[in-house]
């Protein structure tokens, strides 16, 4: 690499960081036509960057998400299972349904949740106290309005499912679930925007690692892109966070809408054979 | 809540220590390796401490890639632990499924 090229690299990381730091995606959505379409790399050697630079931007982000006390952690650790187990199910399921089909179903619910959260003001439910959802409570200090906000979380069992489908997407699609676990926390389960796209964010790093560690064993992952990609998207997530600092939650949900319609847009392209990524 | 509040102090810490530890080293090798450019094939695993005895600046850089993948996988031993110490023992469940989860995504 070139030093041209290698700012591209740090640049374009840093972007997909910035992003994917924001609303809790891994970034790869980002990541991937910028470094195949922009920047001419091969696809296997992007695939291999970007997960690690998916691992990467959790890690830097939720870091610091953990010590503002925005994560649910105990509600992390039950969708993660959910949703790795998901994806391994979806890896499967891939090689017998139609590729252009699902993308346009995703796109589908994609643009529904959009939908949603432009329309629907965000209800959030308070603390449960009977059945398993009572161990979820949690509070944090909104870093814009200072306030403390408590919430509880409901229908785990939806969201849970939600997240197998999440997971699944991404196994067969190669999307990150970060997209559908965030509407699903905020819009089902009554998680307020800043803490599911914060608990998002620091999931997705533990999901990112089995792809990423089956990639390295078998050296699929180029070691100088992978690190260039890594270091850029650090620097991009450690960005991020603090630009949503000064976000109310209403916006950042309204922005996220966006993201979601922009995403969907892409997929359908893509479908349709006009993307190219 | 003071253990939610305990089991983010640790967590953070880790996930921080991770990201610092594996920068640094990323940073290191990048840094030899635009010194002294060579090939930039990934290194297998197992000849990863030899040649890394061989001061190669592409194994340096392939430790700090290892280094990041297992932040994740040391913030989930992490919570467990701490789980465990506040007896919160459906949540050590749920991190030791978080576990096995992924080692079966591995396997598979």
């Amino acid at each position: 690499m070139d030093l041209l090229l290698t700012a591209g690299v740090l640049l374009a990381s840093a972007f997909a960081g910035i992003i994917g730091s924001m609303f809790g995606l891994g970034g790869g959505i980002i990541i991937i036509p910028l470094l195949t379409l922009g920047l001419g790399f091969e696809m296997k050697d992007a695939i291999g960057a970007s997960l690690i630079g998916v691992i990467a931007s959790s890690t830097g982000a939720a870091g610091r998400y953990v010590s503002e006390g925005l994560v649910n952690i105990r509600l992390g650790m039950l969708m993660e299972p959910a949703t790795t187990v998901g994806s391994i199910a979806g890896a499967f399921l891939a090689v017998y349904l139609d590729q252009e089909v699902l993308a346009l179903a995703f796109a589908a619910v994609l643009l529904y949740s959009a939908y949603y959260m432009f329309k629907k003001p965000e209800v959030t439910v308070h603390s449960r106290r009977e059945g398993f959802c009572r161990f979820l409570d949690s509070s944090y200090v909104d870093p814009q309005t200072g306030e403390k906000v408590e919430y509880g979380v409901h229908n785990l069992r939806r969201g849970l499912l939600a997240s197998f489908a999440a997971g699944n997407m991404s196994g067969m699609l190669g999307v990150g679930g970060g997209i559908i676990k965030v509407p699903a926390m905020n819009v089902w389960m009554g998680v307020p925007m800043r803490a599911a796209t914060s608990t998002s964010n620091f999931m997705i790093g533990v999901t990112a690692v089995a792809g990423a560690s089956v990639l390295y064993v078998n050296g699929l992952v180029p070691p100088v892109l992978a690190a260039t990609v890594a270091l850029g998207v650090f620097a991009g997530a450690n960005i991020g966070p603090r630009l949503v600092r000064h976000t109310a939650g209403r916006t950042l949900r309204r922005y996220f809408a966006i993201v979601l319609i922009a995403i969907s847009a892409l997929m359908v392209l893509e479908a349709l054979g006009l993307g190219g990524a | 809540m003071e253990s939610e509040r305990r089991l983010d102090r640790y967590v953070s810490m880790v996930l921080r220590a991770g990201m610092l530890l594996s920068v640094a080293v990323m940073a290191i090798g990048l840094l030899l390796y635009v010194l002294s450019p060579g090939p930039a094939d990934s290194i297998p695993l197992d000849r990863l401490p030899e040649e890394l005895m061989n001061g190669s600046s592409v194994a340096v850089i392939s430790l700090g890639i290892l280094l990041l993948i297992l932040t994740p996988l040391a913030r989930v031993v992490a919570a467990a632990l701490v789980f465990a110490a506040d007896r919160e023992f459906r949540f050590v469940l749920a991190s030791l499924a978080v576990l096995a989860a992924i080692t079966l995504a591995i396997v598979l």
